[in-house]
């Protein structure tokens, strides 16, 4: 058999990008997946796994004739163009929500996202009975038409959009969120290319590398988070005065935050009253720190009054619990 | 020559119909300062009113910007720039401006050159459109608002004043001086708006109504991943607000202060101009 037009090249490849998701989902912990996220990669999973089907049935029983026609290579043909479609777009839902970790983010833009997505299909249903996509001559070739070519590079922008969405994100977080694009990046094109250049599919694999990129990156990231309150630990300060020294990150102002009282309740009332992605800093017993960049004293006072309210109404209704938190501000050099 | 007189709450309702102007509804906000002098007889011959620039800011120095200066005459305007000058000292400005309206304040040019300062005439920062204006641009003619952009009105306090925080945290640009601690009821309810992302607020659009029955926009910033669409979104849904309460012919002034809001109005409203005013600076007061 020759080996580089050998299908199980296309199998095994989707086999293992089968196996690499499966392991992402079942290491997921119980929290994330009650998220968006753990769906959009079950999705992903279940596209994979009907891409690498599509593309078995197409290799090993394309050859079986239903009621006089090649139906089957027909429909397994069909099959696996919405299998990758489906792929892309759980791609593109996945690096939108975990870059960004915004629900209503994902739902503004759900519509755009998934507008082509029933265009693409009725296309591909409609090619089945018409050819006007591809056609399946008598030696089971793929002979595809020029409007193919256009589908399927309209389709491979959401490839470009996903890129769009990290280098936006890498642009927007810089260094300091462990950020690599490549290794998400290169993956996919590399997977693109091949499949259009080759006899051999290598989308779903290419699609599974990236994702793993993107979890390693997660998984990286989590070392500077402290387990008990869900904020960065003491190894983040540490990371980011590195950053400061080599002058990739400006020293700033910081407010520092002191509280007695329960951990969790201090640290649910910090994440409820702060903004959403402030970079706070556990440093233990109590206290926090807070980066500030170039904000001033007021709104350190304006941190202070908001926290003093929230532990007020806290306290007034959980008359055990005798929480205080104070915030000020400190320099640079006090930390 | 007369009495130099700190404008309070306490006091301003004895003064306001004889100052004139809109400025000293600010009085009593955190960083506005005001004086005036009287006569013998207690009739206000001069007044300044003023707003502390970075006072709480220590990587900043702080400033002093005149916002309304009224005399009788130059000797008047001396004196109460003198004592304005003594004030923003105290609290450690090492600079002030202004921009005054040659007309309004009765004061020539002299006097500021006399007190050291820098003086121009220039295009004013602030531009006044009506509501009718605004309304004939392409931008008001936009589809429907989405639904996650809201009059402020429907938001509690306590979100409020975390959307300010979050604004302010975000922000690249200046804001208000006083927004963290200014009072929700200081802005209008049903024409300003805000944007709800993720159960928070993520941008604001504040509009003041002035005791002239002005719109004044006063705060215009949004974060987030669709920044630039949601400020858009705002826009639109708080001039159709407005169009809904007030009349066609209402003003509505824009402070362009700083160059994202100055280049957002050169291309909306490329044909509008600031009034010609003078300009003056002072470095070291």
């Amino acid at each position: 058999m020759d080996i580089l037009n050998s299908p199980w090249i296309t199998i095994c490849s989707d086999v293992l990008a089968i196996l690499m998701i499966s392991a992402l989902l079942i290491r997921s912990s119980h929290i994330w997946k009650k998220e968006p996220g753990y769906r959009l990669l079950r999705g992903m999973l279940f596209s994979s796994m009907a891409d690498a089907l599509c593309n078995a049935v197409c290799y090993f029983l394309h050859d079986k004739r239903f009621a006089g026609a090649y139906t089957l290579a027909v429909i397994s043909q069909t099959a696996l163009e919405i299998a990758i479609v489906s792929i892309l777009c759980h791609w593109l839902l996945f690096v939108d929500y975990q870059l960004y970790s915004s629900r209503d983010h994902l739902k503004r833009h759900y519509r755009p996202y998934l507008m082509p997505v029933p265009v693409f299909v009725l296309l591909h249903i409609v090619n089945a009975f018409t050819g006007i996509l591809y056609t399946i001559d008598a030696g089971l070739r793929c002979e595809r038409s020029i409007f193919y070519n256009v589908i399927l590079i309209i389709e491979y922008c959401y490839v470009v959009i996903s890129l769009a969405v990290i280098l936006k994100y890498r642009k927007e977080h810089g260094s300091a969120r462990f950020f690599s694009a490549m290794p998400m990046i290169l993956p996919l094109v590399a997977a693109v290319a091949i499949s259009e250049l080759t006899p051999h599919s290598f989308v779903a694999l290419g699609f599974a590398v990236g994702l793993v990129n993107i979890y390693l990156y997660l998984k990286r990231s989590r070392k500077y988070y402290e387990e008990e309150t869900g904020f960065f630990n003491v190894a983040y300060l540490e990371y980011i005065k590195t950053l400061e020294e080599k002058g990739e990150r400006g020293r700033g102002v910081m407010i520092r935050i002191s509280s007695d009282g329960d951990n969790k309740a201090v640290s649910d009332i910090l994440r409820q009253e702060l903004p959403a992605d402030a970079e706070v800093i556990f440093m233990g017993k109590g206290r926090y720190l807070m980066f500030a960049g170039n904000k001033n004293r007021q709104f350190a006072n304006l941190v202070n009054v908001m926290l003093q309210d929230a532990v007020e109404e806290y306290n007034a209704g959980n008359p055990q619990a005798k929480i205080r938190i104070k915030a000020d501000i400190i320099s640079g050099n006090e930390r | 020559m007369g009495d130099i007189i700190e404008l309070t709450e306490d006091n301003l309702e004895q003064y306001n119909d004889l100052i004139g102007g809109e400025e000293t509804e600010n009085i009593g906000r955190e960083y506005y300062r005001g004086i005036v002098m009287t006569d013998d007889k207690g009739k206000v011959i001069a007044s300044a009113i003023w707003e502390m620039i970075h006072l709480d800011d220590d990587e900043k120095d702080t400033e002093a910007r005149l916002v309304s200066m009224h005399a009788e005459d130059d000797d008047k305007a001396g004196r109460i720039l003198e004592e304005f000058r003594n004030r923003i000292r105290e609290e450690d400005a090492v600079s002030c401006f202004f921009e005054l309206k040659p007309d309004e304040s009765g004061i020539t040019q002299k006097v500021f050159e006399k007190a050291g300062f820098d003086i121009s005439e220039t295009e004013g920062s602030e531009i006044v459109v009506t509501l009718k204006e605004l309304n004939e641009k392409t931008f008001s003619r936009s589809g429907k608002t989405p639904p996650y952009i809201r009059e402020l009105g429907s938001l509690m306090v306590r979100p409020f004043r975390r959307g300010v925080m979050d604004c302010i945290f975000h922000s690249r640009r200046e804001l208000m001086e006083d927004l963290g601690t200014i009072s929700m009821s200081w802005f209008e309810q049903q024409v300003s708006s805000y944007v709800e992302t993720d159960d928070r607020v993520s941008g604001f659009l504040l509009i003041h109504k002035t005791p002239s029955d002005r719109l004044r926009l006063e705060v215009f910033t949004a974060s987030g991943g669709d920044a630039k669409k949601d400020l858009f979104s705002m826009m639109v849904f708080s001039l159709r607000q407005a169009l809904k309460y007030y009349p066609e012919d209402t003003e509505v002034v824009i402070c362009r202060r700083d160059s994202d809001i100055k280049n957002l109005t050169d291309y909306l409203l490329p044909e509008v101009k600031g009034m010609k005013v003078i300009y003056g600076r002072k470095e070291g007061v």
